[in-house]
């Protein structure tokens, strides 16, 4: 039986639609597609992997020397290293349990290290966050903080092999003038374009809680400086234990991958004054998935009864967030421009009125 | 001889009747000072009369020649302009002091000029004269040109005495930034709001494998070709100023009535 390239359920054919399908993921593949998805899609893909015996060994290492806190309000598991203690939930601030110690499967392959201090990354908190004009006085105070906590964070990063096609209507327009008329010239073309194209290390955070759109945004990481997991980097920081399975994520890479795809293919459309795009879809014809922890410098902030949540990339140095908006400073800002205008407007109308 | 004499009686009286009558359709004779030229025969005997001891009173009160002419031309913009300046140059000379307003009224349309001359130019600049037809343009739309003039005579009085009319709103212009403001205040709220409920979207090319890409079908086809033709518009609106030059200033604009 063949198995799936994206899940490693077996696959079936299917009359119907004349491709092999997998009914564990959703996956279809034609003949071509699971020829291709054989070849590695990157070389570190091909590498040979670690023995079972040094992977078990890994595993329990990791599970006696670490523990598991669990927030009884939110849920949220945290992990610490057996000297670093954890008070509180870093995301809903309520007290946390010590609940034993963590499954080894929930060992990171690698990670990549802090390289950012707590006051660097309360540095651009602070900086963030007086460019924010609209943000409540009250948001702005330094006892939160306080509350910033360097988190290392769970993530999938996904390598897929893609076929990708996108259709489109294109033109060329040409204009010239003919005496009193302005005549357009209009020649339209269907266009299409397919192509296998290979991504490597997406990352999708792992983390049920934690907004998928908010944690992309801090992206890039910088993967040249992952490394082989070592307990030691736990110390004085917390790790959010993951609770998104590997294929939980496929959609979302899928949703990523179609949009970047179709980027490339309608770039590649060209001589024509527009394209406009009819058609696109992309099949993940294999994916290989690395478990990994990266760092962020994480805060929640409980504001009139709603969380939001801040992360500095605790690599780059990148901040995400959305901050709350004060609606009377909002409302008078508005209000100035618009008048602003109108004064000017005033004056204008009445200069050129004579 | 009775009869003859009642004839000659009636001869005598009906001629001093008739010479009666003549002076008092032309009671006013233009001087050097006052130029009253109604061509266009827009006024009555007794709105001319009027109209000319007004003109009398301003050129005393002001220290200028004052011109009113009405003509059934069909000017352009600078026709009228030119017609204007030689009105009142051929009467007062090109180096009077003064103001001149040229009605004209032809197949529905109607352009109004104000000439201010040397001396005049000082206390009516060429925006004041488009202020002041803004000012007699609805009596002259009304048709009531008596009023007209004299509406300009009494604004040449103020202007001399330093009395401006003041600025008209363009309610156009006035409009176009109300939509304006209204405008910038929805995409500012838009952007704000798109910046404190939204988060960057980070494109996934950033993980492409530039070096893995094959593209295996890239398909180009011809469907149709169409061709559009578009009048392009060259209609002008009436209204707006028109300005003079050299020692003669002044403004107007048209309309139609």
């Amino acid at each position: 039986m063949t198995k799936c390239p994206n899940c490693g359920a077996e696959l079936r054919f299917s009359p119907e639609k004349q491709k092999m399908l997998c009914d564990y993921c959703a996956s279809e593949f034609t003949t071509e597609e699971l020829a291709e998805a054989d070849k590695p899609i990157t070389e570190a893909a091909a590498a040979p992997a670690k023995s079972e015996e040094q992977e078990d060994r890994e595993k329990r290492e990791f599970a006696e020397a670490t523990r598991v806190y669990v927030c009884n309000n939110c849920g949220a598991s945290i992990i610490s290293d057996e000297n670093t203690a954890a008070a509180e939930c870093y995301y809903c601030h309520n007290p946390v349990t010590l609940s034993g110690r963590v499954s080894g499967e929930f060992r990171p392959a690698r990670l990549i290290p802090f390289k950012l201090t707590r006051p660097e990354a309360e540095d651009v908190f602070k900086k963030f966050i007086k460019k924010k004009w609209f943000v409540p006085a009250s948001f702005r105070s330094e006892k939160q903080l306080e509350k910033i906590v360097g988190l290392y964070t769970p993530f999938w990063l996904t390598d897929c092999k893609t076929n990708a096609t996108v259709s489109a209507d294109a033109k060329i327009i040409h204009t010239h003038t003919s005496g009193d008329y302005t005549v357009t010239n209009t020649k339209v073309f269907d266009c299409d374009r397919a192509a296998y194209m290979n991504f490597e290390k997406i990352p999708a955070d792992g983390s049920k809680k934690l907004n998928d759109d908010f944690i992309d945004a801090v992206e890039p990481f910088d993967y040249k400086e992952l490394t082989e997991f070592n307990m030691n980097y736990l110390a004085g920081f917390m790790a959010d234990k993951y609770d998104v399975p590997k294929t939980d994520i496929l959609e979302r890479i899928k949703s990523r991958v179609l949009g970047a795809a179709t980027e490339v293919l309608k770039d590649d459309i060209k001589g024509f004054t527009t394209v406009s795009i009819t058609h696109q879809s992309v099949n993940l014809i294999r994916t290989d998935w690395e478990y990994v922890m990266l760092p962020l410098w994480f805060m929640t902030y409980i504001y009139k009864g709603k969380i939001y949540e801040f992360a500095v990339n605790g690599q780059t140095g990148k901040i995400a967030g959305l901050p709350p908006m004060s609606g009377g400073k909002f409302a008078a800002a508005l209000a100035i421009i618009f008048f602003v205008i109108l004064l000017i407007g005033g004056f204008v109308s009445g200069f050129l009125g004579g | 001889m009775k009869k003859v004499s009642k004839i000659t009686t009636f001869v005598i009286v009906l001629i001093i009747a008739v010479l009666t009558a003549n002076v008092a359709v032309y009671a006013y004779e233009n001087n050097d000072d006052v130029y009253l030229n109604d061509t266009a025969d827009f006024l009555t005997a007794d709105e001319e009369e009027q109209l000319f001891d007004f003109m009398v009173t301003t050129a005393e009160a002001t220290g200028w020649k004052i011109g009113v002419v009405s003509t059934a031309e069909d000017y352009s913009d600078n026709g009228v302009i030119r017609a204007a300046e030689n009105y009142f140059d051929s009467y007062f000379g090109s180096s009077a002091d003064g103001v001149l307003l040229l009605m004209d009224s032809a197949n529905g349309n109607y352009v109004l000029h104000i000439v201010a001359a040397n001396g005049a130019r000082k206390y009516i600049s060429n925006s004041d004269a488009i202020r002041i037809f803004e000012h007699i343009k609805p009596s002259f739309e009304a048709y009531d040109e008596f009023r007209t003039a004299a509406t300009f005579l009494d604004d040449a009085i103020n202007y001399r005495n330093g009395k401006k009319l003041p600025r008209q709103v363009n309610i156009e212009i006035a409009f176009f930034f109300l939509i304006a403001a209204i405008a910038a205040a929805a995409i500012t709220a838009g952007v704000v709001w798109h910046r404190y409920h939204k988060h960057a979207k980070i494109s996934a090319t950033a993980y492409l494998n530039k070096g893995s890409i094959n593209i295996y079908n890239r398909s180009d086809r011809f469907v149709r070709e169409y061709t559009t033709r578009t009048r392009n518009s060259s209609d002008s609106s009436g209204g707006g100023g028109h300005h003079g030059g050299g020692s003669h200033g002044g403004g107007g604009g048209r309309g139609s009535r």
